[in-house]
Formats: structure tokens, sequence, C-alpha cells
């Protein structure tokens, strides 16, 4: 039964698809033709006329057109079935690959659609114009440009009562230019938190609140600094190395803030040497340094410096002193 | 032998002779009937108005196939081959014949006492 149905399945495969019903019922009339005629050519042959001899020949072979059905029903009889089977399942897959791309087509044509089916803040996201960039450059006190500085760059939003944060950094080129593209919507209200790092020049930081539109160019002047070395020590005064040390803040003698977002820090983290020590070059003498320091069993903790005068060295004892905040001066250490 | 003095088929015989009339090459209907009635020195006549539909089932079934090519009087012919399945299924055919005329023949055979 199985392989019965195989074979037929597979000659119904091997038939031509150009092989219509109409072409198979000219193959049975061409053979049957054929063997009337050599019938009445041996007629012929034993002396009836050509006549009588077509007239026999047809009387002996029977009911022409009987006989041609006959032989077409037994030819596409099974065939048929597969056909139609074959025709139902065609027909099924169209509408199959009709509904799909007639539900991806409109997917596509709607990206509104799509985007209501993420979560809001995101689909806000997508769906306002995310296309705005940040650009500046950073100068010295000579007004002339600081090539490879650091630029860290965080954007807040709020789209559909949802908050996003987002950081990005950036180096400055040889113009001490930067920019960073396609970080802050358009069309909607964003703040951007941006810090500038270079060696041997103060760490400083601006806040954009309330921003809207497209971002004006941002100037930062960064004056020298004079830096300076923190010594990391363990309870009796041995030298702490591997200690990460992230600057994570100044505030100067005025008052005048400057942040760093942990976010976009990452570049910035230094380790201490074997001797326990970092230099810190975005400071001056007076200046309050906020560190972040995680030493290699612990996790981050809150540091505040008073950052020394030039060449002088500022020591934290994480062990000693449990509780944080503490300010070390080079009086202290 | 007169035409009419022709004995008929057996049902289910025409196959097995048209798959032997295959079994040394491919021939077109025609000859097909013409071995027939000239190996059964006429004794057996084909309806050729049964052979056709035969051939096609059989080639249906994948016991012989088909091509068209030129016939001896140089015409245009439908020529028919034994396929594996038919060398097969005509081996059965065979069989099933032989052990069909030894029971006819032991019937035959038989005394009336003996029935």
């Amino acid at each position: 039964m199985i392989g019965h149905a195989f074979r037929t399945l597979r000659r119904y495969l091997q038939t031509p698809a150009a092989r219509t019903a109409d072409e198979l019922g000219n193959a049975i009339e061409d053979e049957i033709s054929f063997h009337i005629g050599e019938r009445t050519r041996e007629y012929t042959a034993k002396g009836m006329s050509k006549q009588d001899a077509y007239r026999a020949a047809l009387q002996r072979f029977g009911d022409v057109s009987r006989i041609a059905a006959e032989c077409h029903t037994a030819a596409v009889s099974s065939v048929v079935i597969w056909h139609r089977l074959h025709l139902g399942m065609t027909a099924v897959l169209a509408v199959a690959v009709g509904t799909l791309w007639f539900t991806s087509a409109a997917r596509v044509s709607n990206p509104l659609q799509v985007i209501s089916e993420l979560p809001p803040g995101i689909a806000s996201m997508l769906d306002n114009d995310w296309t705005g960039d940040i650009t500046g450059q950073l100068l010295d006190e000579r007004r002339q440009p600081i090539a490879a500085a650091h630029v860290l760059v965080v954007v807040k939003t709020w789209p559909d009562q949802s908050y996003f944060q987002r950081a990005y950094t950036a180096r400055t080129d040889e113009h001490g230019r930067f920019g960073i593209a396609n970080v802050h919507p358009i069309n909607e209200q964003y703040e951007v938190q941006i810090a500038a790092l270079a060696e041997n020049r103060v760490l400083k930081s601006a806040y954009y609140s309330r921003t809207a539109g497209e971002l004006n160019p941002l100037v930062f002047e960064l004056p020298p600094s004079s830096g300076f070395a923190l010594q990391v020590e363990a309870e009796r005064g041995a030298a702490l190395p591997g200690v990460a040390v992230l600057p994570h803040g100044r505030t100067e003698a005025s008052g005048a803030e400057h942040l760093v977002y942990f976010d976009s820090a990452q570049s910035l983290i230094k380790q201490t040497d074997e001797d326990g020590r970092v230099d810190l070059p975005y400071f001056e003498p007076g200046d309050t340094a906020s560190l972040l320091l995680r030493t290699p069993e612990g996790d981050w903790e809150p540091w505040e410096i008073t950052v020394p005068a030039r060449g002088e060295v500022a020591t934290i004892r994480p062990h000693l002193n449990s509780a944080r905040n503490v300010k070390y001066s080079p009086e202290e250490s | 032998m007169a035409a009419n003095e022709k004995a008929l088929l057996l049902q289910g015989t025409l196959d097995m002779l048209i798959l032997k009339s295959l079994l040394p090459g491919a021939r077109h209907g025609y000859d097909i009937v013409r071995w027939i009635e000239a190996t059964s020195d006429d004794a057996l006549a084909i309806e050729e108005g049964s052979l056709y539909p035969a051939l096609h089932r059989m080639e249906r079934r994948g016991w012989i196939v088909s091509e068209w090519g030129q016939s001896e009087s140089n015409r245009r012919a439908k020529f028919y081959t034994l396929t594996r399945a038919g060398r097969a299924r005509l081996g059965r055919e065979i069989d099933a014949w032989e052990t069909l005329v030894r029971a006819i023949a032991l019937i035959l055979k038989a005394e009336p006492a003996e029935a």
C-alpha cells in the first residue's frame, strides 16, 4: 500500500508539468492511430483494398473513443489524486505565505505598531527623534586645543514618565574637538552632564538641565593642575597595591563642584602600584577630591581628600579607619 | 486457425502475456499483439481494445515504461520496455499461472470415483 503510493507519487513528480490532459489524449490517439495504420498495412498486404483494410482494422480494434477514454483513465486515475492533493497543498501554502507577507508588510508599514509593543519608555525613545549630537572643544588657558582628553557624557531623559540614563565617552582630536552623535532626543526634554579630564589639567564638569532641541557646542577651558599622589596603605602602613581608584569629583575652594558620573568613568579607573601609590593629575591644592576606592577584596567606597600641596602625598588607610568620608590631609597622614 | 476459433484469454492473463512479450526487449502495442498471436500459433486472440488500457495501467503501476520512437515501417510509435518491477511481477504471474494449470490438470485427470 505504502509502496504503491510512493511509486505513484514518484511517477506523478516525474510527470512533466506540461503534460496536460490534452497532450495525454493526443498521445493516446497517436498510439491507436499507429496501431490501426499497421493493421491496415497488414490487411492491404494480404490483398484487401485500402478502404476495406482500414474498415476491417477499425472493426477489429473496436470503439476507438471508448478505448482511448479507458487508456486515459488507466494512465492518470491515481495521478489525478496526487494532482488534486498537490493543488490543494499549493493553495494552502499560497494562502499561508500571503497571510505572512500581508502581516509582515502591515507591521513594516506601521512602525508605530511595532514600537507600541515595546516597553513604554523604550517605545517613546524610538518614537522620538533621537538624533541630537553633543559636540564641543577643550582648550587650555591660552585657548590652545587639548588633544586626547577624556569627555564623559551622561544623558538623562524622562520618556512616558520613565527615567533613562545613558553614558557616553569620547576623546578629543588634535584640534581639541569631540563629538558624540545621536545621544539625545530632539522632541522631548533631556538633561546632560558632561565632564572633561586631561592629563595635568583640572577636572571640570557642567550640567545642562531641562534642555530641549539641539545643544550648542560646549567649550571647556581646563587650566593646568598640580595633581597629587595618593598612597593607599594597609593596617601597619604596608603599601596596598591593586586598589582601584576612580576620581569621582572635585570641589574647588570656592565651593564649585565638578562631578564624574560613575556610569561613564570606567576609562578613568587607575590601580595603585606596588608601592600602593597612584597619581591623580586632575586636582589643584586646596581642592576636595572625591574618590571611589575598591580594594581587591572589597566594594567601591567613597573617600574625600583635601588635596595637598604640590609634591606632597595624601595617604589613605582603609583598614585602620572604618569610618567613611574621613578627610585625610598631609598633616594627618 | 480461423479467427472465430481462437481461444479467448482467461481474465487476468493479459498482463502476464504482455509482460512476457516485453522480456526480450521493447515493443510497441501492435508488435505485442502480433508476437502473442504468432507465438501461440494464432491460437490466442488479443482483444486490441483491451491491450492499450492494460499497457497504460501497467505503466502507471511501474511495471513497464514507454518511449516514443521509430517503428520498422518508419512511423512514429510508442515502445514499451519492461522494468525491474515488471520482471518481478512477471515471475509471480508465471508461478501463479503454473500453479493454476497444475491444479486444473489434476482435476481434469481425476477419475470420477476419486471426486
